[in-house]
């Protein structure tokens, strides 16, 4: 269930909302439980996506890049 | 409080300080990147400390761009990881490999005007933010890439990308429409925001905004399934 405040809830969270709507959506929050539940796994979206891991590549990918660096720039 | 939780998460999260101000990489990219302009100067909570700030590179730099390659071997294998899990999340595991080498040949062929006012890790990021851009570009339109509420709801997602181990966030991300899984790529996990999203991808902060929150729905959605 989706309505007019869930498509607030990311410039909610982002802290871009002006303080009046910031004050509406709180209001609303309180009242509709759709939007608490969308509020959270869109915390968990962006908590996750902020500690993604970072991997070397499984392929040594230098061999290529050397053959492709040899000789005057 | 919050403001300060907050701050803290920036810091965090924040590892491109400025990065919109590198001026030699305009050079470096030349007619295939976008122009790029300094947008606004970023807070200056994206200017602090990381996890990696980087040990002084300056040595092995100038001897890449005096044409050491094996320096320029040194600075690659410290910098790989994180080119290549950009470019993994921006355009798929099947081109990461090649975008990440092309990102690397142009950054040896650009070294000459890296002038070192930023980290080189923060100069060969930007150089891979380009090159994922610059691979969609062409291919397809924004009209496509970009697709609007109802197309967003009707998107038959690709099929997850399985050949990592890691099939939860990264399978998520890999369903998403084009365009929505660089907003959020850029925006939350890279640290940009809106308006210089915008710029990069040449749609308005506004588009960047509501484009974010359906990637973010979506992907919930995926996770929750
Ligand atoms: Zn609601």
């Amino acid at each position: 269930m989706t309505d007019a405040f869930t498509e607030l809830l990311s410039e909610y969270l982002d802290e871009e909302l002006s303080p009046a709507e910031r004050a509406r959506v709180e209001r609303h929050l309180q009242a509709c439980v759709s939007c608490r539940d969308s509020l959270e796994g869109l915390r968990q979206v962006i908590g996750r996506a902020k500690v993604l891991p970072v991997d070397v590549p499984p392929n040594d990918l230098w061999p290529g890049i050397a053959a492709r660096i040899v000789g005057p720039r | 409080m919050r403001k300060a939780l907050r701050a803290y998460e920036v810091r965090l999260h924040s590892n491109l300080p400025g990065i919109l101000s590198i001026q030699p990489l305009v050079i470096a990219i030349g007619k295939e990147a976008p122009v790029l302009r300094p947008i606004t100067p970023p807070p200056s909570t994206r200017a602090q400390g990381t996890a990696e700030i980087p040990e002084d590179e300056s040595i092995e730099v100038a001897l890449a761009a005096a044409g050491d390659s094996r320096a320029f071997e040194r600075l690659y294998r410290r910098h790989v990881g994180r080119v290549h899990s950009l470019l993994r999340r921006m355009v798929g595991s099947d081109e990461a490999d090649e975008a990440t080498q092309d990102a690397f040949v142009r950054a040896w062929r650009a070294i000459g005007s890296f002038r070192g006012d930023s980290a080189f890790g923060t100069w060969v990021h930007r150089i891979a933010v380009n090159v994922a851009l610059a691979s969609r570009r062409g291919k397809i339109t924004n009209r496509q890439r970009f697709l609007d509420d109802e197309d967003f709801l009707n998107h038959h997602p690709d099929r997850p990308d399985r050949s990592s181990e890691r099939l939860d966030f990264e399978a998520a991300l890999s369903t998403l429409p084009h365009g929505a899984r660089e907003v959020l790529v850029l925006h939350d996990v890279e640290g940009f925001r809106h308006e210089e999203i915008a710029e990069l991808l040449d749609i308005s902060s506004g588009t960047s905004k509501s484009q974010l929150h359906r990637a973010r729905m979506a992907i919930r959605k995926v996770l929750n399934a």
